[in-house]
């Protein structure tokens, strides 16, 4: 970072950093941080990590900025290797999740507080201060302590104070986890626009899955201590490529089993999966992945309908619930399988109450084959 | 009069169910009440009324005439200062070392104050002696190595006053400084170091700021207790530069003068209300005699 | 996280640590002294001071009123406590805080202005010297330990669980027996612990308040220090600093004990 890069409008900061992960491997005493992490975040990338908690997520944060020293593995910046840079010379910004502002320190002068250490002239001090202040629309407040601000306003306050000395990289750790539901919908919206005009490469971490899929570029799924999977919304969606990270990502079927012939064997039920995403070895233990939007559910009347390609398992309904734009029907097959499926309301005109029959169905192109254990 | 008055708040819905007049704890107070008022308060009464009758307001002269008195007043702030320096010089970085270190290594250190605090001050105090008189152990393992000639003079003056006072005064130094430490958020160091500040700015700019309400606390009681200290100045002290305590006593108890061993006691309290009085304008009387432990 | 502490500030710690504690422990050997002189480091090994402290009176009966006195207090402080944090804290009524402020100043104000005070009252009410005298004047400095612990544990209280009792079916005296009781415990024996340690201690209000039949061990050491000096008092000391050692130890059991039972 240097000073002339500080002389420049905030918005301009077109240039975030590009940061490597490789080969990372972090432990505390017995207890496992993160094995073998590897990501490369490209500039100006909004990357976001995601998976159950004590899953490694913010051991990964306090590597990058400085916390903690890898046991192994190297994180550059901008092919600068920062193993051994002292936290406060990475110039990476971060957001703490209890937003970690100064209690006795004005607004104004928590913003100030990264100028004032770089010792920047005060009246660049005052106009750097003043447009982060009004970037997160919070101009009127520059002079209160922030206990006298809300829990929304505080966390702007935060983002403020790290990216005002233009980070090349902004970490957050959680940071709409002490929110409401309401607020962080609102604030997801604000740190994606703000991110995005400010063009900073970020890194943010959150266990809310709909956080993620709403802001993120790409998204890590981490789980114990690794990434099981990295990549767009969609791609995790629709081309998971382990069990866990369909299970983990949006709701679906896993239907368990044995892969032989293009076919997975479910209770001695063969089911096609011609067509599917992924592969699996011949005879290994497999799983198809079915989202519920991709199901569809037949009265026990009407089976006759059903195209010869298409996969079908007979099944109970157990309940279904209106959900505003589609109903979730839940089933249960004689093997104890549970079905998630939802249905447009405009679709069938039936409707299914709990024990009826019906027959479920899918085309085996709309399923994904994952490994199973 | 007063029964006609009452019925109309009578008419009210009651506001809570323990309602002031129903609570039935709210008596409990009074035999408290009743002993701090015959054993506390009824006590200085009378050390005021001795000071200013017996024989008369006179008492308080000695202050002017004679200057062992006009000096204790001073040796008796200062030395209460300096013990409040001193131990807060030791106690801060000691509270620190608790606050950073493992819990095993905290509890250690908890244990080693919380051992004196509860120890004899008058065995304490002796045990200084042992330590620091001129045939005990400092003097003599001196001139046994040579190290000196004559042995120095470690007690009965500022020096042995200090060391054994702020000996006896740490814990309540510590308590209160390693717990405002504790109510610092664990997160704001680290994200200062994230926004530029090297270990030390980010500790004098944001970790000592915040534990300031806890050193004032701890600055302040060991202020104000070292003010009415006895047994330390006695065993330990100068018998030329006394303190006021010390003065105290030699006047009720050698020179049987009741009425100016008041007046003195009645100047060291004021002095003491004083300072807690103006102490009570940073923080909470309570945060000072508790060191602000919940 | 835990932090680094640079090596220099270790020591430091070290060292304070070290003379928290060690400088007090000199009295032990010294109290196992074959001279009749007390001075360090002693001559021989004996315990025929231990001897003398169990059997001249002068001593036996000052730890024996120690102990008396210190019990009786210990009651009478818990009695007043309790009572006080109770009120406090379940009570209504106006004016706390400057109660509060009241209970809580004996242990700032000068305990020599105390004494005196006490000395001038007590010789009004003709008991100077007095057993009874002495309990009161330690209750002073007793009772705002035991608040302040009841009161701490009263705080901590969940009311919920009474609140659960009572709907329940119990009454309010079966309640406070077999809920709230159970659950201050360990802050009564903490405060009962402090009371009894202060009183055991105590030496100020004591010079001034016994008389020629009635000296509590740390008003008969007193007389000591300043006199003659035999190895009964390095008895006396040791014996005073193991009672309270022990007595300490068990509230620093207590208190784990109840972090234990927080839920
Ligand atoms: N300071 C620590 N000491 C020991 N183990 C830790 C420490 N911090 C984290 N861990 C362990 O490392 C793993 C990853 O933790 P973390 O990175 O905090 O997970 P996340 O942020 O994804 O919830 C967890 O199993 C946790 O128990
Ligand atoms: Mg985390």
């Amino acid at each position: 970072m240097t000073q002339t890069q500080l002389r420049q409008p905030l918005t301009m900061t077109a240039t975030g950093g590009e940061l490597r992960i490789a080969n990372v491997r972090k432990s505390y005493g017995n207890s496992r941080g993160v094995e073998s992490v590897s990501i490369d975040v490209r500039p100006g990338e909004f990357l976001t990590m995601l998976g159950p908690s004590g899953s490694g997520k913010t051991t990964t944060l306090n590597l990058v900025a400085g916390f903690l020293d890898p046991d192994e593995g190297s994180i550059t910046l901008d092919g600068k290797e920062l193993s051994g840079v002292p936290p406060h010379l990475r110039g990476i910004g971060m957001v703490f999740q209890q937003y970690a502002l100064f209690p006795h320190m004005t607004i104004e002068e928590n913003v100030d507080y990264p100028l004032r250490v770089r010792k920047i002239h005060r009246a660049e001090r005052k106009s750097l201060v003043a447009a982060a202040l009004e970037l997160v629309q919070l101009t009127d407040y520059a002079k209160r302590k922030p206990s006298e601000l809300s829990g929304g306003q505080q966390q702007r306050v935060a983002l403020a104070r790290a990216f005002v000395f233009k980070p090349r990289l902004l970490l957050m750790d959680e940071p709409l986890g002490a929110l409401d539901k309401k607020l962080r919908e609102a604030m997801q919206i604000e740190i994606t626009r703000i991110c995005r005009e400010l063009g900073a490469t970020v890194v943010y971490v959150t266990h809310d899955q709909e956080e993620a899929l709403a802001m993120s570029d790409r998204i890590a799924i981490y789980n114990a201590g690794r990434i099981e999977q990295l990549g767009t919304a969609e791609d995790l969606y629709k081309r998971p490529e382990t069990l866990f990270v369909a299970d983990f990502v949006g709701e679906s079927t896993v239907i368990k089993g044995s892969y032989a012939k293009g076919a997975l064997v479910h209770h001695g039920r063969s089911l096609s999966t011609q067509g599917a995403h992924g592969s699996v070895a011949e005879g290994s233990a497999a799983a198809v992945v079915i989202r519920p939007e991709d199901l569809t559910v037949v009265p026990a009347t009407q089976t006759a309908a059903i195209p010869e390609a298409l996969n079908t398992l007979e099944a109970t309904v157990t309940k279904c619930v209106y959900l505003g734009q589609s109903r979730k029907c839940l089933l249960t097959t004689a093997t104890g399988l549970v079905i998630n499926a939802r249905i447009p309301l405009h679709a069938p005109p039936e409707l299914f109450n709990p024990g009826d029959s019906a027959t479920v169905t899918w085309d085996p192109a709309n399923s994904v084959l994952v490994p199973s254990d | 009069m007063i029964e006609e008055m009452t019925p109309p708040t009578k008419t009210l819905p009651a506001p809570s169910r323990r309602s002031p007049s129903r609570s039935p704890w709210t008596a409990l107070i009074w035999p408290g009440l009743v002993f701090m008022a015959l054993l506390f308060i009824l006590p200085f009464i009378q050390t005021a009324v001795r000071a200013l009758t017996d024989p008369g307001p006179q008492n308080f002269a000695i202050f002017f005439t004679d200057p062992v008195y006009s000096r204790s007043l001073i040796t008796t702030f200062v030395t209460a200062l300096f013990v409040a320096v001193v131990a807060l010089a030791i106690a801060y970085p000691y509270a620190y070392i608790m606050y950073a270190a493992p819990k095993a290594m905290t509890a250690v250190m908890m244990v080693l104050v919380l051992l004196p605090f509860f120890t004899s001050l008058l065995v304490r105090t002796y045990a200084w002696t042992v330590w620091l008189q001129e045939t005990g152990i400092i003097n003599s393992a001196l001139l046994n190595l040579g190290v000196i000639e004559e042995p120095l003079q470690l007690m009965r003056n500022t020096l042995g006053v200090t060391i054994g006072m702020t000996h006896a005064l740490l814990p309540f130094m510590v308590f209160p400084i390693y717990s405002s430490m504790l109510r610092i958020q664990p997160d704001l160091v680290p994200a200062a170091r994230t926004l530029g500040a090297t270990p030390a700015l980010a500790f004098r700019t944001v970790f000592l700021p915040l534990s300031l309400p806890g050193v004032m606390s701890g600055f302040l009681i060991v202020f104000v207790m070292s003010l009415g200290y006895y047994v330390t100045p006695a065993l330990l002290g100068s018998p030329r530069d006394s303190m006021m305590s010390e003065l105290v006593v030699n006047q009720i108890e050698q020179q049987i003068q009741f009425g100016t061993g008041s007046a003195i006691g009645i100047v060291l309290l004021v002095l003491t209300l004083a300072i807690l009085f103006a102490g009570t304008r940073i923080i909470s009387f309570k945060d000072i005699v508790t060191g602000g432990r919940p | 996280m835990t932090r680094n502490i640079p090596l220099g500030l270790k020591i430091f710690g070290g060292v304070v640590g070290m003379l928290l504690i060690m400088p007090t422990l000199v009295v032990i050997p010294m109290s196992f002294s074959a001279s009749p002189l007390l001075k360090f480091p002693p001559e021989g090994f004996s315990l025929h001071w231990y001897g003398v402290f169990f059997t001249d009176p002068l001593w036996s009966s000052a730890a024996l009123r120690s102990i008396q006195i210190a019990a009786l207090t210990t009651v009478l402080s818990l009695l007043l406590g309790t009572g006080t944090a109770l009120a406090m804290i379940r009570g209504r009524f106006r004016g706390k805080s400057p109660i509060q402020v009241l209970i809580l100043s004996p242990i700032i104000m000068p305990i020599v202005v105390l004494a005196v005070g006490l000395y001038f009252v007590y010789s009004d009410w003709k008991i100077l010297g007095s057993v009874g005298g002495l309990v009161l004047a330690h209750t002073v400095i007793a009772y705002p330990l035991v608040y302040i612990s009841l009161s701490t544990a009263l705080k901590a209280l969940d009311s919920k669980l009474e609140d659960a009792s009572a709907s329940l079916g119990a009454s309010k005296a079966y309640t406070f027996r077999r809920i709230t009781l159970p659950l201050i415990t360990p802050g009564l024996l903490t405060g009962a612990l402090f009371a009894f340690t202060m009183s055991w201690d105590e030496l100020i209000l004591s010079i001034f308040l016994t008389g020629p039949t009635v000296k509590t061990l740390p008003v008969v050491m007193w007389d000591q220090v300043q006199t003659e000096l035999s190895p009964t008092l390095a008895v006396a000391a040791t014996i005073v600093m193991l009672v309270t050692i022990v007595l300490i130890m068990c509230a620093l059991l207590i208190g784990t004990r109840r972090k234990a039972l927080k839920p």
